[in-house]
């Protein structure tokens, strides 16, 4: 990895067998508009891409046409992650599916290792069947320590459920991460909106900011909010504005120039918040919230 | 006409070598004991009194054995390749263990008896730039008192010092190592263990953390480089092994491992046999059959490919044995599952099916329920009944798990190790005392009807089946305890586990597991016969070493 590169944004992908993370794969390899993506899958075999997007395939690798890479986890996958940062032309993303049964927190351990940078846990549960799930005897518990693991959960098959089934659903998953603050987010067609998905890597605060005039730009279901940001902000209102945030927020990014004359990038996903030191002060420092529509947070007061 | 493949087949061809013993204790019970051996062509040409087998014609009579007692070959049915691998490395365990070249290492029973031993690897490490890493660290057996980076600070202020925990999921380094990996206050990864203030204290738990350190994932990724095998060989021979397995071979899921280690085993100098269960990752069943069917395609009589290994669960010492009521006694959660329960019985199906003997991991109540149940479901649909798939490690099966098995056909391959290395813990922090009783039923498993293997998982504990005989015919602890006395067996029954009935749950007993006409010529050669010393002794017989289709391979 040469030095001057910047980390590898890491996004893991969980939810049990069933709840729909093939589809939204396919859903990100088909967008990844001009990114190298790579994507680790638990079988490249039992995953269907769609056709019309491969150009080669082997055994465990399947290239695609944009320049994407699908690939088998092996079972030294954590062993072999430093051999992405050495690919050729270099990659800009790795997308993990975590095992049906898996910790999706532990697999988003990696993302923290060197020359990566965790950019968010999603895991899935399928509307339709999530709550038979966390009944089930066997396995519920490790079901619902999936959730909890999550930075957002998203319900697939929304589209498929009546609105009662949907409520029943959200009732359940909000039960079992109750106090955590990690959002519930409904999807439809593997569609999770790609500012939500990704955080890092794609710096585009400021584009986020110049679009929340334009809607139209945003899935539906989401709300994108600038947040005005005052020339320098006492770094422990901005911690507490950050706590009090309600849970149905999804991200927050943006980067603030602090009181003591050091700037930050704040970037949020749910309950994972960090707040990194950045090397000169920011000329339009801005924050951008986006959340399922109809939060209403507080404003700062700074 | 003269046809040499025939001649090959029905007649021998090659020299006679007639070894004669103390004893032959054959494992047959057609002919319990003898004095001598044939062998021609590695294989076994008879067995019994001289004259018996002179009319075979001319031979060598061999006598270097003739004050030793030669039972069959001992198979080890449970163990993996990184046995080789870490024995590269300072053993620095509590208990002591032989080492590949025969020296007696580890036994450091305090931390100051571990950082002295750190000193001395240290001074004897000529490189200065080389990170010391040892390995086989159990913490449970230093109780109140916890390795930290501040002791190893001690060891070497320039070095970095890593000491791998005995289960492999932990590692505590020094302050040079920390450093050297950037591991601080604003590191992230979860298992970096820290003290009140957020320092780093130099544990790291599980594997992600462990990673952090550069030489601990260099270490890890040369784990599976095959030239362990030989090392794996080596410990397999002191302990008087001729057939060890591989329970977790990738050959499956990196095609490209096979090669190496055919080429490895291939070498005639090679002193064991290797049997491989590979671990099937996340292929589809299809692609997973076909694989091993083409593995098995190049079995040969020193490598062969047994299977398929499914891992069900944890540990119980871990606390992550999927467990039924009443779970563990300090109310840990009931486990973790590696595979959902309604996979594994498809896999099982599924393997059943195309006609793969499976070897499954299980270690909670709740798993062995759910690996039962996969099997009888198999076999509704199936009706291979030959199949002998195992249940490893089986350490809390009870009498109704073992009745079911035995009416399914299954094997056992029990982890009476655990008895004398964690007896104690079980008995005061997982199981607690009455299900401790009850842990490693090789009794009941014989009751029942159930065919069984003892075992070692090493690196796990040592690569010894004289030691896991002993722990299943005694069922003690260090602190003294006897554990479920009842479940004790015969020291001929401990045998009859290592051999013969190890050798049928590999479907190998037509080749190997007795001293008997037409099989390998692979005997174990001890100064004692352990069917009739103390079984208190069983333990402490002496290994000269192994006889290998034949060849003598003297321990170190
Ligand atoms: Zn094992």
């Amino acid at each position: 990895m040469s030095a001057s590169r910047s980390a590898v944004p890491f996004t893991v992908i969980g939810g049990f067998l069933g709840a729909g993370k093939t589809t939204v794969i396919n859903q990100i390899l088909r967008g990844a508009s001009g990114e190298r993506i790579v994507v680790l899958v638990n079988d490249v075999g039992d995953t269907p891409i769609d056709p019309e997007l491969i150009a080669s395939r082997s055994a465990d690798t399947i290239t695609l046409t944009n320049g994407c890479i699908c690939c088998s986890l092996g079972d030294e996958f954590a062993l072999t992650l430093p051999d992405l940062l050495e690919l050729s032309p270099p990659i800009d993303r790795v997308v993990v599916e975590a095992s049906g049964i898996g910790d999706p927190g532990r697999i988003a351990q990696y993302g923290t290792l060197p020359g990566f940078a965790l950019d968010g846990v999603i895991v899935l549960a399928d509307c339709e069947g999530i709550g038979r799930l966390l009944d089930d005897g066997r396995i519920g518990h490790q079901i619902a320590d999936q959730l909890r693991r999550a930075h957002v959960v998203a319900m697939t098959k929304s589209d498929l459920a009546t609105s009662d089934e949907l409520k029943r659903a959200k009732a359940r998953i909000a039960e079992v991460v109750e106090g955590q603050g990690i959002p519930i987010l409904e999807i439809s067609n593997g569609q999770i909106p790609p500012e939500i998905m990704f955080g890092l890597g794609n710096d585009h605060v400021s584009e986020l900011a110049a679009a929340t005039s334009d809607s139209s730009m945003f899935t539906h279901g989401i709300d994108v909010q600038t947040v005005p940001v005052p020339a320098q902000v006492e770094r422990v209102l901005l911690d507490q504005w950050l706590a009090a945030l309600p849970e149905d927020v999804l991200r927050v990014k943006g980067v603030v120039n602090l009181a003591d004359d050091t700037a930050v990038v704040v970037q949020k996903v749910g309950p994972r918040c960090r707040i990194t030191a950045r090397p000169d002060r920011a000329d339009e420092p801005r924050l951008v919230v986006i959340s399922i529509t109809g939060t209403e947070f507080s404003h700062p007061d700074w | 006409m003269f046809d040499p493949g025939l001649a090959g087949a029905f007649g021998h061809r090659g020299d006679i070598t007639i070894f004669v013993a103390s004893e032959i204790v054959t494992m047959d019970p057609r002919r319990p004991s003898a004095t001598h051996v044939a062998v021609c062509e590695g294989r076994i040409l008879g067995v019994g009194p001289l004259e018996e087998l002179e009319v075979w014609g001319p031979y060598t009579l061999d006598e270097r054995f003739a004050d030793y007692v030669l039972v069959p070959g001992m198979i080890e049915a449970h163990s993996h390749v990184i046995e080789g691998a870490l024995w590269e490395r300072p053993y620095v365990g509590f208990h002591p263990r032989r080492g590949p070249a025969g020296q007696i290492e580890g036994g450091q029973r305090s931390i100051d008896e571990l950082l002295e031993r750190l000193h001395f690897e240290d001074a004897a490490l000529t490189d200065l730039s080389e990170p010391l890493i040892c390995w086989g660290l159990d913490p449970l057996y230093f109780p109140g008192e916890r390795l930290t980076s501040a002791h190893l600070d001690m060891v070497s202020s320039t070095r970095q010092i890593i000491v791998l925990h005995a289960s492999l999921h932990l590692a505590t380094v020094n302050s040079v190592t920390l450093q050297a990996n950037g591991i601080d206050a604003d590191s992230e990864t979860e298992g970096i263990v820290r003290d009140t203030n957020g320092q780093a204290v130099g544990e790291l738990q599980e594997f992600p953390a462990m990673l952090t350190v550069t030489a601990l994932a260099r270490l890890f990724r040369d784990f599976s480089d095959p030239r362990h095998l030989w090392t794996l060989a080596r410990q397999g021979v002191n302990g008087g092994i001729t057939t060890v397995t591989n329970l977790a071979g990738a050959e499956i899921t990196d095609p490209q491992a096979a090669a190496p280690i055919a080429e490895q085993v291939a070498d005639p100098s090679f002193p064991i046999r290797l049997v491989t269960y590979c671990l099937p990752g996340n292929a589809t069943p299809d692609a997973v059959a076909e694989r091993i069917t083409a593995l098995q395609a190049t079995n040969t009589d020193k490598l062969i490919y047994g299977g398929v290994k499914i891992v069900g669960d944890g540990s119980i010492q871990g606390y992550t044995a999927v467990m039924n009521w009443p779970g563990y006694i300090n109310g840990a959660p009931q486990g973790l599952w590696q595979v959902p329960p309604d996979r594994l019985s498809e896999m099982v199906r599924n393997y059943h099916a195309a006609g793969i003997n499976l070897h499954l991991h299980a270690n909670g109540d709740a798993t062995i329920d759910a690996v039962i149940d996969a099997v009888d479901h198999a076999l509704r649909h199936h009706a291979w009944l030959n199949h002998r798939h195992t249940l490893q490690h089986s350490q809390i099966t009870t009498p109704a798990h073992y009745r079911t098995m035995a009416r399914l056909g299954m094997c056992a391959n029990i982890f009476t190790n655990h008895l004398w290395y964690w007896g104690d813990q079980h008995y005061t922090s997982t199981l607690g005392p009455d299900r401790t009783h009850n842990m490693e039923t090789c009794a009941t498993a014989a009751r029942e009807g159930v065919r069984f293997s003892i075992h070692s998982d090493a690196p796990v504990t040592p690569l010894n089946q004289l030691h896991t005989m002993w722990c299943a015919t005694n069922r003690t602890t260090p602190t003294g305890r006897t554990l479920g006395p009842n479940e004790t067996i015969t020291a001929y029954q401990a045998l009859a586990a290592v051999t013969i009935d190890a050798a049928y749950q590999l479907h190998l007993d037509h080749k190997i597991g007795s001293i008997e006409t037409g099989k390998h010529a692979d005997f174990t050669v001890l100064t004692t016969n352990p069917l009739t010393c103390d079984p208190d002794h069983i333990r402490d017989i002496s290994i000269w070493g192994t006889v290998l289709n034949g060849t003598p391979q003297p321990a170190n």
